[in-house]
């Protein structure tokens, strides 16, 4: 975030970022540093600061509507309607004094929010079908075994297979998913923290050169 | 905004992407082109419209397909199909007196240390593995994070895989409203999504016909099969004494609530039979107002005489606490700090006795997650600090990631899906109202044509796969 | 009638119904092409999502957490300066920098040193301080929370695996033996497969010891004892590799079918929403029974 500014900002941006995480990472880890009071403390400034960040995010894209509709670009009509619903949303919730727990944000929130999002994710199992029936071959890489744990994971966790499986099956599956892929999966998790760790340690010892 | 498309479809990816957002094929890192030198001074600041309107002349298509000076990628990047060998023989072609600069822009550059199927799994689990605050600064953006992948596996492969676990249509909604009218107009025309609409038309019609007329009685057969680590989390929560502090965090909203929904609430009932007071934040924006909707759900099923007494005694609703990770650890470090504010703000804090959460810890921590992200963060910056049990409700695709958890006893239960739900409820032996049998049976109808679907969907793919491989 | 909103009037509720039912619809319909109606959906969507979640931050953060004891007691920071300071007034002014900053990066970058320059340094700091404690909590957090039980689980043995006074192990010890071990050989042929998949033959399309630019020519050539040493490094990894990878293969497979379960029920909900709990609703038997009434 900070490629786009000049070297000044880059050095200070970076050197507060190394200097809290090396705070946090010496309290974290009982090293006598810092008091663990400091910690907590940048911890309550990330919540507040989450939330200005929060109403920067959503003005940003609020103005970037904005924009579309000022200059007529394409589909401003769409960013029109956008902004008048944000309007009469945030005007409902911030004139009841219950906030988000007012009757009305509630009743945005069952009304919009709610069935909106809800039929939006709803769609993904109906695009899954696609690629599942022009991906998951068994003449492809590692198809064999993709299947394999694709359909005995399908058959036992369906109700009407379920009965139909016999239980030899059934205790296959646990002992798969309690050791070989519990392992399989230890190693993704570990390699994952490992470059993690690597890449953040990285950051911090540039900030802090 | 600069793009980089893709070599396989033609998908225009922003420049940072470590893989195309529509096939899944792995892009090589590359600086964005240069204007050339010789251009006017003006032909910079030339309008979306210019650009989008002007074809390319011929100059310029020249100068896309070769650039003259073309930007140096990093020696482990690959580009499907682009041959191995021939990338080896240009880096090896490269000139000896260039090493030093590019020692210089290795230097810049992280090294990539992630690889494999790190990157396949990130998509079905979105941001599992890479940390959430370091990754995405912008809390507002729900952009998948870029992969700072070091590619070890067969491209092909890689592609097939992703574009198996992608899902498509949060990502091309949600990318398309951010997306600035320059860069869609680019995009489009590009058939983008290997949709089968056949094959959506029989689900839909399928699982319309499973629900209106294909319901399965409730009580037949063995109902649903409990995973392992249900029965752990079963007897977790039985061991609860009353008036024990419950901390939850709800990480889910309506998004997920048609799945989650089924999960939590079983959970919810049996924590207030227990009599447990519960302390509920979120992260999510929508995550406090569903959880107040589940609470409710489950007060009404068990039957209490008010809701708003049962609230006002057993649980804080509506916490929702932003900043991601960094903010997180608060609620193990100074909880008093951290604790939910009551949406209108009035003496929650004396409610209960959270003295003691602080002195403690609470007896239990619940975390009911869509994703397994959500449950790691859980484990790696509130629990080191206080060491309550943590038990996991979580959708159906994050019980996978989160066995490497249950077995190290970092989590002391798992329940997940629809069927953990289920199974849940059966576990506690709990009768359920007559309308929740008939929705119960119409879901299982629903889901066992559906995965009979998907079954002969696969099946019906190979047999084509056979086919195609078989003709000339 | 939702408990939440029943303090409106029962036209809302109605219309919160039929509304719910038109956005659900619109968005839905995605599913037969990308259309207007979807599209409409969608921005209508954003707009009441972003209204919400700026109420819910302003609401539920920033007004109780800082604005609101700042305005009941400004001169807090007199008689408890360390606290207020450091929870209340720090926080407002790297907060109120942060929009400002924020503010500013949507005008032209200033042309020389100024007011406006050093406001954009200064809105670094905490776009800085958020990263820095994200971070900081990433690095402990993995080391703590993963790294260090998840190596522990792998490399110890379960507590039930004591050996017995005659050195022997009981049966059942001896199967988890054997099961640690499996588990252990796959985490780690895991970890071979992400980092050095490609190097121990993990593609197919790069197979063992191919030459490589990293590698002298003398080695590549088969002078010297190099390539036999490799060799003999590399065929125990490749097979261990080989072991990770179809274990990685088969979890995938797994997850596969966890995802299709997953999504599945959120569309069984959905469609279950359209058409039973919208049916049952007092409106649509209104309708219904209307719709009836003129037919007949």
């Amino acid at each position: 975030m900070f490629s786009s500014r000049s070297n000044w900002q880059n050095r200070i941006g970076l050197l507060v970022a190394a200097a809290c995480a090396l705070l946090v990472i010496s309290v974290r880890f009982g090293l006598a540093f810092a008091p663990p009071a400091a910690a907590a403390t940048l911890y309550g400034w990330a919540l507040l600061l989450g939330g200005f960040a929060l109403l920067l995010g959503i003005a940003n894209a609020i103005w970037h509507h904005f924009v579309r509709v000022q200059r007529g670009q394409r589909e401003w009509g769409f960013s029109l309607l956008l902004l008048i619903v944000f309007a009469l949303v945030f005007g409902a919730g911030v004139s009841s004094p219950g906030g988000s727990a007012a009757p009305l944000a509630e009743w945005v929130f069952d009304a919009v929010i709610a069935p909106g999002q809800a039929t939006l994710y709803a769609l993904t199992g109906f695009f899954l079908l696609g690629a599942a029936y022009r991906f998951l071959r068994f003449n492809r890489p590692g198809g064999l075994w993709i299947l394999a744990g694709a359909l005995l994971m399908l058959l036992v966790q369906t109700p009407f297979f379920y009965r139909l499986v016999p239980a030899a099956l059934v205790g296959l599956l646990d002992w798969l998913l309690n050791w070989p892929v519990m392992a399989a999966m230890r190693g993704v998790l570990l390699g994952g923290a490992l470059g993690v760790l690597f890449i953040s340690l990285r950051l911090i010892m540039s900030g802090a050169k | 905004m600069a793009t980089s498309d893709c070599p396989h479809c033609g998908y225009s990816n922003p420049f940072d992407a470590a893989f195309c957002g529509h096939c899944g094929t792995a892009l090589a890192r590359r600086q964005p082109p240069e204007e050339p030198d010789d251009l006017p001074a003006d032909r910079s600041s030339v309008s979306a419209e210019d650009k989008v309107d002007k074809p390319p002349g011929p100059e310029e298509e020249k100068r896309a397909v070769s650039p003259p000076n073309r930007p140096r990628e990093p020696i482990n990047a690959r580009t499907w199909p682009q041959d191995v060998g021939e990338e080896d023989a240009q880096e090896a072609e490269k000139p000896q007196a260039a090493g030093v600069q590019e020692t210089e822009a290795d230097n810049d550059e992280p090294e990539p240390l992630l690889g494999g199927l790190t990157g396949l799994l990130d998509l079905a689990d979105t941001q599992a593995f890479t940390p959430a605050s370091a990754a995405n600064p912008d809390p507002v953006s729900n952009r998948p994070p870029t992969l700072s992948g070091d590619l070890t596996l067969d491209e092909e492969e890689r592609r097939q895989l992703r574009q198996l676990f992608t899902e498509e249509l949060p990502q091309e909604a949600a990318g398309r409203l951010e997306e600035p009218p320059e860069d869609r107009a680019q995009t489009e025309g590009i058939s983008r999504l290997p949709r089968r609409p056949w094959l959506e038309a029989v689900l839909f019609i399928g699982l319309v016909g499973a629900l209106l007329w294909g319901a399965e009685p409730t009580r037949r057969g063995p109902g649903q099969h409990a995973l392992p680590g249900l029965e752990l989390a079963h007897q977790q929560l039985e061991s609860l004494a009353p008036n024990s502090l419950v901390l939850v965090n709800w990480a889910y909203d309506p998004a997920t609530a048609g799945e989650m929904d089924f999960v939590a609430q079983p959970v919810v009932e049996h924590l207030l039979r227990k009599e447990a007071k519960l302390i509920v934040i979120s992260q999510l924006p929508g995550g406090p107002a569903a959880a107040r909707r589940v609470i409710a759900r489950a007060e009404d099923t068990l039957r209490r005489p008010s809701r708003a007494q049962i609230s006002a005694n057993q649980a804080i609703e509506g916490g929702f606490l932003p900043g991601g990770a960094a903010s997180l650890p608060l609620l193990g470090a100074a909880p008093a700090q951290a604790l939910p504010v009551d949406p209108r703000w009035v003496g929650l804090r004396d409610r209960f006795d959270i003295a003691g959460l602080a002195d403690s810890g609470p007896a239990l921590s619940l975390v009911v997650a869509a994703a397994s992200e959500d449950v790691r963060r859980w484990l790696e910056q509130v629990q080191p600090y206080h060491g309550a049990p943590v038990v996991a409700v979580t959708s159906a695709v994050a019980d996978p990631s989160l066995r490497p958890y249950l077995d190290s006893g970092q989590l002391a239960g798992l329940v997940s899906g629809w069927d953990g739900g289920g199974a849940y409820i059966q576990r506690s032996e709990r009768t359920r109202s007559v309308a929740e049998q008939a929705r119960s049976s119409r879901l299982r109808g629903g889901l066992n044509w559906g995965i009979g679907i998907l079954i002969a969907a696969i099946l019906l793919g190979n047999l084509v796969g056979l086919t195609e491989r078989r003709m000339p | 009638m939702n408990p939440f909103s029943s303090g409106l009037p029962g036209l809302m509720q109605d219309a919160g119904l039929v509304l719910g039912l038109v956005i659900s619809l619109a968005i839905g319909s995605y599913l037969i092409r990308d259309n207007f109606l979807a599209r409409l959906g969608q921005y209508i969507l954003v707009g009441a999502g972003l209204g919400y979640t700026a109420v819910l931050v302003w609401g539920n953060v920033l007004w109780p957490r800082l604005f609101a004891p700042l305005l009941a007691d400004p001169m807090v920071w007199l008689s408890v300066p360390e606290s207020a300071l450091l929870h209340r007034w720090l926080p407002l002014i790297l907060g109120l920098l942060m929009w400002g900053g924020g503010a500013e990066l949507l005008r032209q970058p200033p042309s020389g040193l100024g007011g406006r320059y050093i406001l954009r340094i200064l809105a670094a700091v905490p776009a800085a301080i958020l990263i820095g404690v994200g971070l900081g909590v990433g690095v402990s957090g993995a080391v703590q929370g993963t790294l260090l039980p998840q190596l522990t689980a792998a490399a110890l043995p379960p507590q039930a695996e004591v050996s017995t006074a005659g050195g022997g192990l009981p049966a059942a010890a001896q199967a988890t033996w054997l099961v640690r071990l499996i588990t252990l050989v796959i985490t780690g042929g895991v970890l071979i497969h992400l980092q050095f998949g490609r190097e121990v033959g993990g593609s197919r399309d790069a197979p063992a010891l191919q030459p490589s630019s990293d590698i002298p020519t003398s080695e590549v050539s088969g002078q010297g004892r190099a390539p036999r040493y490799r060799m003999l490094l590399y065929s125990p990894l490749r097979v261990w590799e080989g072991i990770g990878r179809r274990a990685l293969w088969l979890a995938a497979g797994i997850l596969f079918a966890r995802l299709a379960l997953a999504r599945f029920s959120l569309a069984l909900a959905r469609l279950d929403y359209f058409l039973f709990e919208v049916p049952r609703s007092e409106l649509w038997q209104l309708i219904w029974a209307a719709v009836r009434g003129a037919g007949s």
